[in-house]
């Protein structure tokens, strides 16, 4: 039976809720942006106890089907002043559905400042006081979960960075090995978290089972073609296993989309030295692991351990993102020094591409040099302390960039740009743009047709074409968030009709009545119209919509390019809602 | 600045220096599972004839080009058939993904 916990944190009270039948048929972010949407007042501030934090398993999480063990998390974010769903890997999602938890949904907050844990299991939901853990970083958090509770558990928590309330908070999950290397990392949310006391949540799935499907063999079947679907495809059985998502960044640099010291240049002349390449080789020449999967049943195992010269674990992956951020928009070229602030970040709680491009934004304003990344991890060892100049590099570069004087601070509706500069992929820069979420590159991954080659080919120097790509996967996308599925699927998705075939078949069996992929578009074209509603509400108006004015005026090396699709162009993304 | 002002000059100086029977020349850079058919270094320097496509150079090189998904020449898309006239810098990448 599905249920939504509603947890009053004002007066420590828990009610479940069996789930209505509106929302047991949706999931992930399809069901965060709807709650918070319907019941988050639009212009409260994000950390009072009016907004709320949902927590949701996708639609098909928990159900065996392959790469669905996703997590969303929404509410106002206190970054943007948007809507947020942020999304995370690891083993919460799985956890939470098989113990038929649709949400969890933290309203109020709690007086004094007190930390809580909340206990999820085959029980219920249980509030206990947590003060103890007041001050401690992930790693330490989820180790004396794991000690309390066994290690079949999984954890939700917030660092440092959460319990600050600062605006790069994220926060973090434990993967298949118990660490807290997945994150809801951006937009804020881990100190909307922090805002309701709650320092972590303890999964027990144990007397937990699978979701069933109404018509299981349908659903069998579709699982079957999706899985082949994945298995076929070049990217999604080969290269990303192999060299991780970090292979981006050469295609990236080769594009001159890769934004080099603070987004002033799209090539980076120490790329190799930090590529996907060169991080496969160093993990296997030390004992590391590749081809790990961040949680049961992804068959893509993009995931990877990164560990030190000695063999010692340091940290997961890292990501393509997170090198980017912390590497060439820092202009360091230092792997182990990126691995190390990885492990930093997600210790601390931060995400890793607020965190990165704020640092970025730190050297541009000539706090610490280019290229310095000791001085990076000192930075980081401030926000540890909760020093001002810490606190403000937890803010993200929107708040610092202001602090300090600077003028180019590559943000939308004050969220970090990710790692494609929008000038010489401007599929991304619609995005960015116009994403109901500020600056991400997940909301609508356009790189696809741009630069990688995948459904279709969209010239990424040229304006033309860009609108409706980047709204068809905006689209797409929040239908893939709301489903539990990994995003990566969509490569083999825009590529190969029978993923999508195979989607839509375990959504039919799942729902036991016939889903088309008309359907799907609808789910995420109801998802995106809930989001707009909100940051209309919010005083999100179409002035919000558009980049940083540098972007159109500041030539872009090597192509010299600049942001030239119209503003007017950019206004029509979102014909589709009413 | 002064770094990448140096990085392009020492680059170009190279370029112009040429190979010695001035046949012309190009570079070419694969990434990712396509290093393995040139022994896993990062690129190599091909002397071309003039007009020469990249799947014929791929040929010679023995990366078949069916694995190929994404090619830059000059750091611009290109396609397979693209003629060569030397001096450029290819780069060639199997299906890529990730973010």
């Amino acid at each position: 039976m599905a249920v939504i916990y509603r947890v009053n944190m004002s007066d420590l009270s828990v009610r479940a809720e069996t789930s209505s039948s509106e929302s047991v048929q949706t999931g992930g972010r399809g069901l965060t942006s709807a709650l918070v949407a319907a019941e988050v007042p639009a212009h409260c501030h994000p950390l009072a106890a009016e907004n709320k934090l949902v927590i949701a398993p996708g639609i098909l999480t928990g159900t065996g089907a392959p790469c669905a063990g996703r997590l969303s998390v929404g509410a106002k974010s206190p970054l943007t002043g948007t809507i947020k769903e942020s999304n995370s890997g690891g083993m919460g999602s799985i956890a939470l559905a098989t113990l038929g938890v649709k949400a969890i949904i933290l309203e109020g907050k709690p007086a004094g400042g007190k930390l809580y844990r909340l206990l999820v299991n085959a029980e219920g939901l249980k509030i206990e006081p947590a003060d103890d853990l007041a001050g401690l970083g992930n790693y330490d958090t989820v180790a004396r979960q794991f000690n309390a509770f066994g290690d079949k558990i999984v954890c939700l928590s917030i660092g440092q960075a959460g319990e600050m309330k600062s605006a790069a908070a994220s926060i973090a999950v434990t993967d298949v090995e118990g660490r807290p290397t997945r994150h809801c990392g951006r937009g804020g949310l881990g100190a909307v978290m922090g805002a309701k006391g709650v320092k972590v949540i303890v999964v027990d799935p144990a007397g937990g089972e699978r979701v069933k499907p109404a018509d299981p063999e349908t659903f069998k079947k579709g699982a079957q073609k999706f899985n082949q679907a994945l298995k076929k495809h070049p990217l999604t059985s080969e290269t990303l296993p192999k060299y991780g998502t970090n292979a981006l960044a050469n295609v990236i640099n080769q594009a001159g989309s890769y934004p080099t010291r603070n987004f002033s240049r799209g090539q980076f002349e120490g790329t190799e030295a930090i590529s996907g390449e060169r991080q496969h080789d160093l993990i296997l020449e030390r004992g590391g692991v590749i081809a790990h999967a961040c949680h049961r049943g992804c068959t893509i195992k993009c995931s990877r351990t990164y560990v030190d010269e000695n063999g010692q674990y340091v940290t997961k992956g890292p990501e393509y993102e997170t090198i980017w951020a912390h590497g060439a928009d820092c202009g360091i070229d230092d792997l182990d020094a990126i691995a190390r602030m990885d492990r930093m970040d997600d210790d601390l709680g931060l995400d890793t591409i607020e965190t990165g491009a704020t640092i970025g934004v730190a050297m541009e304003a000539g706090i610490i040099p280019f290229g310095d990344a000791q001085a990076a991890i000192g930075l980081l060892q401030e926000v540890a302390k909760g020093s001002p100049l810490g606190r403000l590099v937890a803010s993200g570069a929107e708040a610092l960039g202001k602090v300090y004087g600077v003028s180019r601070i590559p943000t939308v509706k004050g969220q970090s740009m990710p790692a494609y500069d929008p000038r010489a992929t401007k599929g991304m820069g619609v995005t960015y743009a116009t994403s109901t979420m500020g600056a991400d590159h997940t909301a609508g991954y356009s790189v696809t047709a741009n630069v990688l080659g995948v459904g279709g080919k969209v010239d990424p120097l040229k304006p033309e074409g860009q609108i409706e790509l980047s709204r068809n996967l905006q689209i797409a996308t929040a239908a893939i968030d709301a489903s539990g599925l990994c995003l990566f699927v969509a490569f083999a998705v825009l590529d190969d009709p029978s993923a999508l075939e195979g989607i839509c078949e375990m959504f039919s069996g799942l729902y036991g009545r016939t889903f088309t992929a008309d359907d799907f578009l609808a789910l995420g074209k109801r998802t995106l119209g809930n989001e707009r509603k909100f940051n209309a509400a919010a005083g999100f108006g179409a002035a919000a919509d558009r980049l940083p004015d540098f972007f159109k005026t500041e030539k872009l090396a090597p192509h010299d390019a600049t942001f030239d699709v119209p503003d007017e162009e950019l206004d029509k993304v979102y014909d589709f809602v009413k | 600045m002064r770094e990448s002002v140096w990085h392009c000059l020492a680059e170009a100086a190279d370029w112009h220096r040429g190979p010695p029977d001035d046949m012309p020349q190009i570079k070419v850079n694969l990434y990712a599972t396509l290093r393995k058919y040139i022994g896993g270094a990062p690129s190599v320097e091909v002397e071309i004839d003039p007009g020469q496509t990249i799947q014929q150079v791929l040929g010679r090189l023995g990366v078949p080009a069916e694995q190929t998904r994404i090619i830059f020449v000059n750091n611009r898309a290109a396609d397979l058939s693209h003629a060569l006239q030397g001096g450029e810098h290819l780069g060639i990448f199997p299906a890529i993904g990730g973010g």
